[in-house]
Formats: C-alpha cells, structure tokens, sequence
C-alpha cells in the first residue's frame, strides 16, 4: 500500500517506537511496530487487556487486517473506540486532575499484578469517556522485569503530582504551566513554588523536593550503569506512596470569581425558568449531538442538554465553576457532560512540536450547536472585543447557535460599565443582529421574561 | 531545619550508593536524576510499604476477630 494513500499520521503520536496512531477516512486506526510484539501479545495473553478493559480502565480495540502505512515495520492494525472529544490536562480541574493520575496508578498497580508495568505516564494518555478517566495508550505496557526502577516516574510527577501539589497547595491556576512545559512541570520550578511547609509532609519532599534535587545533581553526569536494582516490593512501595499523596491532595472550590455565579444570578425565578423554556424549546427545533456550553458556570444549562441525551462539552473560565460540574456529574453518575477549564479569549492552541502535537480548541470542533448564554457582554465589554469578531469566531465553531443578547440597560451591564469609560457606542441589539446576520441566518429571537434580554437561535449560513 | 536535615541526608544517600543504575532501554527519557533516585529511596520506600502491609493484616485480623467475637 502507499505509505501516504488516505492516511494521515495523528500528530502527537510520533515518539513511541512501538507504533502510532493514523486516521483512515473517518477511522482512527494504531499501527503495532515488529518491535512491541512480544510485549503486545504478552498484554494479550496474561489477561491484563482484558481485565483493564473490564474495568473501564483502558480503552478497548479490534484487531483488524488493514495494512498499516509503514509495513516494513508492521505487526498489526488495531481500532481502538473512538473518543468523542479530546481533553487536555490544562483543561482539567482539579478533580479530573486528581482521578486521571489515580486512574494512572491503579493501571500500573493491576499492571504490576500481570507482570507488566507503564512505560510511559503522560497525562496526555488519560482521556474523559461518559465521565470518567480512561487510559488511551495501548502500547504503553511492557514486561515487568525485576529490578529495573521505574522508567516513568520522572513522567507521572512531572505530569500528575507536580500540577496537583501546586493546584493544592500554591494555586489552582498553576495547573495552566501545563500548556508551556507540555512533558509536565519541571520538579526543580514545582519545588521552588511550593510554600516552604510543604516540605513538612514526607511524600512531597521526597517525590518534589529532593527528586528535584536528584535531578540536578545527575544532570551533567553519565551514569555507569551497573547494578542498581530495587525489589519488587519498593517498586509497589513507590506506587503506592505516589497513590497515598496523591488521595491526601485538596482543593476546595470557592473564593473564584464565578463559582457562586447561581447564588447571586439577577434573574428573577420566572425570568430564569422562561430562559430554560425558551432554551429547550429552541433545542426542539433541532436535532444537535454534539453541543458545547460556552461559559458554561457549573452546567445549569447544559444538563437541559444533557437530559435530552445531547453530548455537550460545559466549559467555563472559573476553576470552581469547572471542579463543582465536574463533581456534580460524578456523583450523578452524568455521563453526557464533560466540564472544562476554558478562557474564550484566550482559547487552547496548537501546542508541542510544528504546533501539532495537541490540538487548538478550534481543530476539535465545529459543534452541531454552541450556547452562549450571559456571555455576550463579558466579551465585548469587559474585552473589548468588537461583535463581529464574536460573530466570526462563533460561525467557525459551530453550526447552530443559542445566544443571549444583553443589553446596556440589563444590571450586569450597568455594573461593568460603573467603573470604566463606555466605549461601546456599537454595542446595541440593532448592531448585534446585524453583525451576527453576516455569519447566521437568525431562526428566532425571544425576550426573556422579568429581565431586557433576548434569547436567539441561529443557523449558520452555509457558504 | 527539618528540609536541611533531608536535604544533607539525599546528598548523603547518593554519595553512599554511588552512581549505579541499571540501563532503562526506555524510549522516554527516563532522567538520569530520576532512575538513579529511586534505587536511593528504595529502601526507606520499600520498608514504609512493607510496614504498611503488616499494618493492614493486623487490623484485618483484628476486625476479623471483633467478627467473630460479636457472633
């Protein structure tokens, strides 16, 4: 087969010489190299895919004929299930954080039971399926081999604890190094952020402080390799220490901008029980699959999206909002939400090598409909941002649109406006539907009870 | 205090074990600093485990007997 006849490497899966992950036509596929097979038919055969999968720990595969687009290399083509949207840990809140790296360690720890262990432990290997954690990664096993450390635990506390310790114990936005340091945070920098009685607990100064220590000090030297082994017990010994710092971790979420947004909301109780109707009757109108909730709170709205079985991608600027939806859909047992940290303004870009290794928000889209409800004047006012580049952006993310238009005259308004200069002549409704009537055909346009605001439906216009 | 009294006792523990690991044959980079730390702390980590196991079976035995006991 021609190596490049309808394939196209994932980018982000170039590293690992075991295999790497291609898309052909609307499949996500994984070529297995010659040189994992030992190891891939030991994964299989102990029982460990199995088990993992049984417990929704891995994401599972068939095994297919297809030939892969490197055969000279070639074992196998697996299909592993497809996520629905990809997630990335500076995306997470603390609470997702907190279980991917849990759900990291118990893999490893069922692992070590089969005889196999974690080669790599990116963060970038959990992914969020129906709400819960899920490792992606199935060529990350290899045979357990008595003595050899661990090869990944420089990874798991430079892209789990390194972020928790500094969300917990510094501040939670900490979590955001992440997009700059895309192998973790580099333990030498979490250390020197860390408050000094951090140092108190044993864990911490041994797996930051003076790892960190070790780090440096080895630096610049070449290690004659030799006999340095630890036993099977210290092996579980560190896993387990991992796990128990990592459970001893919290955050509690309040003191953030946005997190008690519900308790102070300036809608009367009609006025916002119209804006549910009037947005579940919008939603009637059409037959979405995929919605994503733009400044999104802790989900209010987009568990109307939710109850009617609609996936929907909740994001919000505010790390409490993020950590009480997601917390909300765990005890739920919500499977259709997926809670995100989000700044609209600054959204996730392409990162890693040729900016391709993670996606920008805009490559994982469009959405078959986005809400942008009590948005409208955060980002033309308070950012300034003109209302056709709102427009704009929003005919590029989705392909129908709720959106609340607020008015100067609505209170939240008036408050942003108390303490600056208004620099928004533009900022009116006869201007917002004439901007957005560039990029939307609007469908509807409802005024929302007890209040000055109007709900909108749109439909972008197909060019 | 206390940080400089772990701080001289990591120093002092590789100086002890010296410069030995066993190759990663990893395709990450495992971080010389990384690999060769784990062989250091094995011991104490190890001991803490093994600890921790003993510890649990007492009290399973224990809750066992309790168990009983009630019956």
């Amino acid at each position: 087969m021609n190596k490049s006849t309808n394939n196209r490497n994932a980018f982000g899966s170039f590293r690992d010489p075991s295999g790497f992950v291609f898309y052909r036509e609307e499949s996500i596929l994984r070529q297995i190299n010659l040189v994992y097979k030992e190891n891939y038919d030991f994964f299989i055969k102990s029982g460990l895919y199995k088990r993992l999968t049984d417990s929704n720990l891995l994401i599972p595969h068939e095994e297919t004929d297809i030939n892969g687009p490197e055969p000279g290399r070639l074992y196998k083509v697996i299909k592993p299930e497809k996520i629905p949207f990809i997630s990335y840990p500076y995306e997470w809140c603390f609470s997702q954080m907190k279980d991917a790296a849990l759900a990291t360690l118990a893999i490893q720890k069922i692992s070590l039971s089969f005889g196999m262990s974690l080669k790599d432990c990116s963060a970038y290997n959990i992914q969020f399926k129906k709400g819960k954690p899920i490792f992606i990664d199935t060529l990350s096993f290899e045979k357990y081999k008595e003595g050899r450390p661990w090869v990944a635990y420089r990874q798991f506390c430079q892209h789990f604890l390194a972020p928790l310790v500094l969300m917990s114990y510094k501040d939670i936005r900490l979590n955001q190094l992440l997009r700059v340091y895309i192998d973790g945070i580099p333990l030498d920098l979490a250390s020197s952020l860390l408050p000094f009685y951090a140092r108190c607990k044993f864990s911490l100064l041994v797996h930051i402080h003076l790892h960190a220590k070790a780090q440096k000090h080895f630096s610049n030297r070449t290690a004659k390799i030799t006999k340095g082994r630890i036993t099977r017990l210290s092996f579980m010994g560190l896993v387990d220490s991992l796990d128990s710092a990592i459970r001893k971790l919290r955050w509690n979420a309040q003191g953030t901008e946005w997190g008690d947004y519900y308790d102070n909301v300036n809608y009367s109780p009609e006025g916002f029980r119209h804006k549910m109707t009037i947005v579940s009757d919008f939603l009637e109108k059409l037959n979405p699959k995929v919605a994503w909730d733009l400044g999104a709170n802790i989900g209010v709205f987009s568990r109307i999206l939710s109850d009617k079985k609609i996936r929907v991608i909740s994001f919000d600027i505010d790390p409490a909002a993020v950590e009480k939806n997601y917390i909300q859909c765990t005890a739920k047992g919500e499977k259709n939400i997926l809670p995100l940290l989000l700044d609209l303004t600054n959204p996730s870009p392409g990162i890693g090598w040729n900016n391709k290794e993670r996606m920008s928000l805009l490559e994982r889209g469009p959405a078959d409909i986005v809400f942008a409800l009590a948005l409208i004047h955060h980002l033309a006012i308070s950012n300034n941002l003109p209302l056709n580049e709102i427009a704009d952006f929003f005919s590029r993310i989705c392909d129908s649109l709720i959106i609340e238009f607020v008015p100067k005259e609505d209170t939240q308004v008036r408050r942003l406006l108390s303490i600056r200069k208004d620099i928004f002549p533009n900022y009116t409704q006869q201007n917002f539907e004439d901007e957005f009537e560039i990029f939307f055909v609007i469908r509807e346009s409802v005024p929302v009870r007890s209040s000055q605001r109007i709900l909108y439906l749109m439909e972008r216009k197909r060019i | 205090m206390v940080f400089q009294l772990f701080d001289i006792m990591g120093i002092a523990c590789f100086i002890f074990f010296g410069i030995i690991a066993e190759e990663a044959y990893a395709y990450l980079d495992p971080g010389t600093g990384s690999y060769i730390f784990q062989v250091v702390i094995a011991f104490v980590i190890g001991g803490l485990y093994a600890v921790k196991l003993c510890w649990t079976k007492i009290i399973f035995c224990f809750k066992n007997l309790l168990k009983k006991s009630n019956k």
